[in-house]
C-alpha cells in the first residue's frame, strides 16, 4: 500500500514537473503586460513602446503596455512587485526605485527580494547645465564663480532623492562649496525655471532639453553620467574631471520574484534584441536616446552596489533617512 | 517663406488630415460629453495607436481630440449638472440652470460659439506672438508663480458656494485633501496612512467623477424618485430658448474676449492648466458684471466665460512646446510624446529644423476649430435626446460610466475606491451648501500654491522678501491683497444696505 502511494506521488511529481517544464518550454504562450512606471508621452515610455515592438519577433507574443505613473516610479515598480511572477506580467523600472528611494521612505516591495532584474535596457544621459547667455562657459569657471560667492548659485533638480539632486549635491561637497538646492516636480518645470533664469544651474536628463542644447539656449557644462555625450561634444565627463563617481541610472526591465527562470531567459533574450535592433536605434537616435544592454545578473549587482553606496551618502547630503 | 509654407501646406491639407482632425474632435467631445468619461483617456487610448501613423495625421488627431473634450465636458455639465471633463465644473454652474429653465438648447450653442471663438484666438496668437508669449511665460518662476496662484486661490475660492463662509469651508477641505501623497519637496508621505496608492495622491480624474457626477446623480435620484420615470426637464416654449440671438452673442462679445486672452495667459504658463482657466473666466464675468446676482441662476454670461477660458488654453498650451520645449498643460505634455515618437524633438531647432511640419500643424489646428463649429452639433442633439430620457433609465448607466471611466484611466481599482467615497462625500457637500466645484478648485490650485512657495524660499534661502523684490510677484501679492478688501469692503456695504431697509 504504502509503495503504492509512493510510486503515485512520485509520478504526480513527475508528470507536475513535466508539466511544468512544458509550460515554461512554449512560454510565453500570451501577450506579456509591461508595466511602464512613467507616464505616456515620457522619455521612459517611448523608449519601451519602441523597444517593445522589437522585443515582438524573438517573443512570439506581443507585449501589452500600461502606464502606472507616479511616486517617482514606485507605483508602477510596486505593481510588477505584487503581480504573480509566471512570466505574464513585467516592468519597466527606474534606478532609484530599488537603489536610493526604499532608504528614504517606506514602499510596499522589498527592492531585492521581490523584484528580479531581467536585464538594463538604456543608460540615461545626464549633466549639468546652464543658460545659454550665462557668464559661465566651462565647468571650471562656474565652479570658481560659486566659490567666490558661497551660497548664491541655485541648481535645480527632478525632485529630491532622484540622482539628479544627489549628484550633484556631492558634486558641491567634495568640492567643498555650497550650492542651494531647488526641487522641482519633474525637468520640464526645471528646465523652464532654468531658461527664465530663476535657477542658476540644472541637472537633467539631456535628452529631453536636446532641442535647446542644440539651439544653444542651454550650454552643458559637465557630462555627469559615465560616457561622453555625442550631444555635447567636446565636453567634459565627472571621470575626466578627476570625479570617483559619476551618475549611473538606467532603464531596466524587471519581473515579480518566483519568475521562471525559462521566462526570464527568454524576456532577457528578446530586450537583447530590441536594444541591438537598427530601427530602435534609429528611432531612438533621433531623440538622443541610447539604449544598452547589460545582463539582469550584472545590474541586479551594480544595484546592490549603489544602494549601499548611496545608503552611506543620503544623510550627509542631508536627505532625510527612512527610520 | 512662400516655399515653406507651400510645403507645409501640401504636408497638412490633405484628405487623411483633415479626417484625422474630425475624427479627434469627434472622440474627443464623444468622450469628454458623456459623464464619466474623458478625454484625458481618449487621448492616453490613442497615443500607443498614433505611434504608427504620420506624424501631422497622429498630431492632428490628438489635438482635434484634446479640443473637443475640452469642449465635449460642457454638453453634460449643462445638460445633466454632471460636467464630464474637470475644466467644464465651472460651466455647470451656469448651464445646469439654464437647462432646468428648459433654455438648454441656448447655453450648449452659446457653449459651442465661446469655445470656437476663444479656440481661434488661442491659436492665432500661436502662429503669430508665440516667442515673446514664451518670453513672458519664463518670467514667471516660483516666487511670480506663487503670488499669481494665491491670487487665483482668492479669486476663485468659494466659487458656487450658498455662503461666503461654506465656499471657505468648501476651499479649506480642498486645500487639505490635497495635501495627501508624497510631500512635494521632501518626498516625504503626507497623511498616506501606509498606501503605495496614496502615495502618488489622490487621483483627480477619480474625485472629479466622484464630487461632479457620481454626487449628483445620488442627488437626483432622491430628489426625482417620486417622478423617476418623468422626463428631466422639458423645453422651454418660450421663442429663441433653443438659440443664441446675435444680441446675446454680441453681449457675450467683451466678456468671451477677456476669457480668451485669460485661458491663453493660463496656458502659456506651464503647469497653469485650464480648469484655473475655467474658474477665473467665470469668476471675471461674475465680478466684472452689472447683475453678479444673475448668476448661478441661469447667466447665460456664466456659460459663455469659462467655455472661451478653457478652451483658450489648447493652442495657447502649445507655445511653450514648440517654442521652448516645455509642455504648457497636461495635454500638451501627452502631446509632446506624439512629436517624440515621430523624432520631432519640440523646442527651439523644431522650427527650424521643420518648419514645414510646424506650419502645416498650424493650418490643422485652424482648420480643426472651423470643424469644432459643425462636429459637435449632431452630439447636442444626441445630448438633448438622452436627458429626455426617464431618468429611472439614465442615471444607472451613468453610474456604470462613472466606474468605467475612474479605472479606465489608469486601470487602477483604487481610483474607482476614491471616486466611490467622493462620490457620497459630494452628496453631502451638496445637501449642506457646500460647493464641490470650489473644492475642485482648491484641490488644484492649493499644492501649487505650496510647491511654489516653497520653492521661491529655497531660492531665497528662506527670505519671504523674494516676493516683494520681484515686481511680477509684487504686482500679483498687491492684487491679492486688493481683491480680499475689495470683496470685504462690498460683503460690508451690501450689509449696509440691507440695514437701511
Amino acid at each position: 500500500m504504502r509503495t503504492k502511494v509512493l510510486a503515485l506521488m512520485l509520478a504526480l511529481a513527475l508528470v507536475a514537473g513535466l508539466a511544468g517544464g512544458a509550460l515554461a518550454a512554449d512560454y510565453p504562450k500570451k501577450p506579456v503586460k509591461l508595466i511602464v512606471n512613467f507616464s505616456a508621452g515620457g522619455t521612459t515610455d517611448t523608449a519601451a513602446r519602441l523597444m517593445s515592438t522589437a522585443a515582438v519577433p524573438v517573443l512570439q507574443q506581443a507585449l501589452v503596455i500600461m502606464n502606472k505613473p507616479g511616486a517617482g516610479g514606485t507605483l508602477g515598480v510596486s505593481h510588477v512587485a505584487r503581480a504573480k511572477g509566471n512570466g505574464y506580467t513585467i516592468g519597466t523600472c527606474n534606478m532609484p526605485a530599488i537603489a536610493i528611494i526604499p532608504q528614504i521612505r517606506k514602499v510596499p516591495y522589498k527592492p531585492f527580494k521581490d523584484l528580479v532584474q531581467v536585464c538594463a535596457v538604456m543608460p540615461y544621459e545626464y549633466a549639468i547645465m546652464v543658460r545659454g547667455d550665462s557668464p559661465w562657459k566651462t565647468w571650471e569657471e562656474l565652479v570658481a564663480y560659486i566659490k567666490k560667492n558661497p551660497g548664491k548659485v541655485t541648481y535645480g533638480s527632478v525632485g529630491t532623492g532622484t540622482t539628479n539632486h544627489l549628484v550633484t549635491a556631492r558634486i558641491g561637497k567634495e568640492l567643498g562649496f555650497n550650492w542651494k538646492h531647488v526641487p522641482f516636480q519633474g525637468g520640464v518645470k526645471a528646465t523652464a525655471a532654468l531658461l527664465g533664469g530663476h535657477v542658476d544651474v540644472i541637472n537633467n536628463t539631456t535628452a529631453s532639453v536636446a532641442s535647446s542644447i542644440k539651439a544653444g539656449k542651454i550650454r552643458v557644462l559637465l557630462v555627469t553620467s559615465e560616457y561622453p555625450l555625442k550631444l555635447a561634444p567636446g565636453v567634459p565627463t565627472m571621470k575626466q574631471k578627476g570625479f570617483k563617481f559619476s551618475q549611473i541610472s538606467y532603464m531596466s526591465i524587471v519581473a515579480p520574484a518566483g519568475t521562471p527562470q525559462v521566462a526570464l531567459d527568454k524576456l532577457e533574450a528578446a530586450f537583447k534584441a530590441a536594444t541591438a535592433d537598427k530601427g530602435v536605434l534609429k528611432s531612438c537616435g533621433k531623440l538622443d536616446l541610447h539604449p544598452k544592454f547589460m545582463p539582469g545578473k550584472e545590474y541586479q549587482a551594480l544595484l546592490k552596489k549603489l544602494s549601499a553606496e548611496w545608503g552611506a551618502l543620503l544623510p550627509e547630503l542631508g536627505v532625510k533617512v527612512k527610520k | 517663406m512662400l516655399e515653406t509654407l507651400g510645403a507645409a501646406a501640401s504636408q497638412a491639407l490633405t484628405i487623411a488630415n483633415f479626417f484625422g482632425a474630425a475624427l479627434g474632435i469627434f472622440l474627443g467631445s464623444l468622450l469628454g460629453a458623456i459623464p464619466g468619461l474623458n478625454g484625458t483617456m481618449a487621448i492616453a487610448l490613442l497615443i500607443p495607436v498614433t505611434y504608427t501613423w504620420s506624424p501631422l495625421f497622429a498630431i492632428a488627431m490628438l489635438i482635434g481630440c484634446w479640443k473637443g473634450s475640452v469642449y465635449g465636458g460642457s454638453i453634460s455639465a449643462i445638460l445633466l449638472n454632471a460636467p464630464g471633463t474637470p475644466e467644464a465644473a465651472a460651466t455647470a454652474l451656469d448651464g445646469y440652470p439654464l437647462t432646468r429653465q428648459g433654455k438648454a438648447g441656448k447655453a450648449l450653442k452659446m457653449a459651442l460659439y465661446a469655445s470656437v471663438i476663444a479656440a481661434i484666438f488661442s491659436d492665432s496668437l500661436l502662429m503669430v506672438a508665440a516667442p515673446p508669449i514664451a518670453a513672458l511665460a519664463l518670467m514667471f518662476g516660483p516666487a511670480e508663480l506663487a503670488m499669481l496662484i494665491l491670487f487665483a486661490l482668492v479669486v476663485v475660492a468659494g466659487t458656487g458656494a450658498k455662503s461666503q463662509i461654506k465656499g471657505l469651508i468648501s476651499t479649506a477641505m480642498g486645500v487639505l485633501l490635497a495635501t495627501v501623497g508624497l510631500d512635494p519637496i521632501t518626498t516625504q508621505q503626507r497623511f498616506t496612512f501606509g498606501s503605495i496608492d496614496l502615495d502618488a495622491g489622490i487621483g483627480l480624474l477619480a474625485m472629479l467623477i466622484g464630487l461632479l457626477v457620481m454626487s449628483e446623480v445620488l442627488i437626483q435620484m432622491e430628489e426625482g424618485w417620486k417622478e423617476a420615470h418623468t422626463e428631466v426637464v422639458a423645453q422651454s416654449k418660450e421663442p429663441g430658448a433653443n438659440r443664441v440671438s446675435w444680441k446675446e452673442l454680441k453681449g457675450s462679445l467683451s466678456i468671451i474676449f477677456r476669457s480668451s486672452l485669460l485661458g491663453s495667459f493660463c496656458g502659456a504658463l506651464p503647469g497653469v492648466g485650464s480648469i484655473t482657466a475655467a474658474f477665473m473666466g467665470y469668476d471675471q464675468a461674475r465680478r466684472l458684471s452689472k447683475h453678479p446676482e444673475r448668476f448661478g441662476k441661469g447667466e447665460i454670461k456664466g456659460v459663455a466665460a469659462p467655455e472661451a477660458a478653457n478652451n483658450a488654453v489648447c493652442g495657447a498650451g502649445l507655445i511653450p512646446l514648440v517654442t521652448l520645449g516645455i509642455p504648457g498643460a497636461l495635454s500638451a505634455a501627452v502631446i509632446m510624446g506624439a512629436f517624440m515618437i515621430h523624432g520631432l524633438a519640440p523646442g527651439p531647432m523644431l522650427m527650424m529644423e521643420h518648419p514645414e511640419t510646424i506650419y502645416g500643424l498650424f493650418m490643422l489646428l485652424i482648420l480643426s476649430d472651423f470643424f469644432m463649429l459643425i462636429i459637435p452639433l449632431p452630439l447636442m442633439k444626441l445630448g438633448q435626446w438622452v436627458v429626455s430620457v426617464p431618468r429611472a433609465y439614465l442615471f444607472p448607466v451613468i453610474l456604470v460610466l462613472c466606474v468605467i471611466g475612474a479605472y479606465g484611466t489608469h486601470q487602477n481599482l483604487f481610483d474607482v475606491k476614491v471616486m466611490v467615497f467622493f462620490g457620497v462625500l459630494g452628496y453631502f457637500l451638496k445637501k449642506w451648501g457646500l460647493s464641490p466645484a470650489a473644492l475642485l478648485i482648491a484641490f488644484i490650485l492649493g499644492p501649487m500654491a505650496e510647491v511654489y512657495l516653497r520653492q521661491a524660499l529655497k531660492i531665497s534661502g528662506g527670505d519671504p522678501a523674494i516676493f516683494v523684490t520681484k515686481p511680477l510677484a509684487l504686482l500679483f501679492l498687491v492684487l491679492t491683497v486688493a481683491m480680499i478688501v475689495w470683496t470685504g469692503w462690498r460683503h460690508h456695504r451690501g450689509k449696509g444696505s440691507l440695514d437701511h431697509h
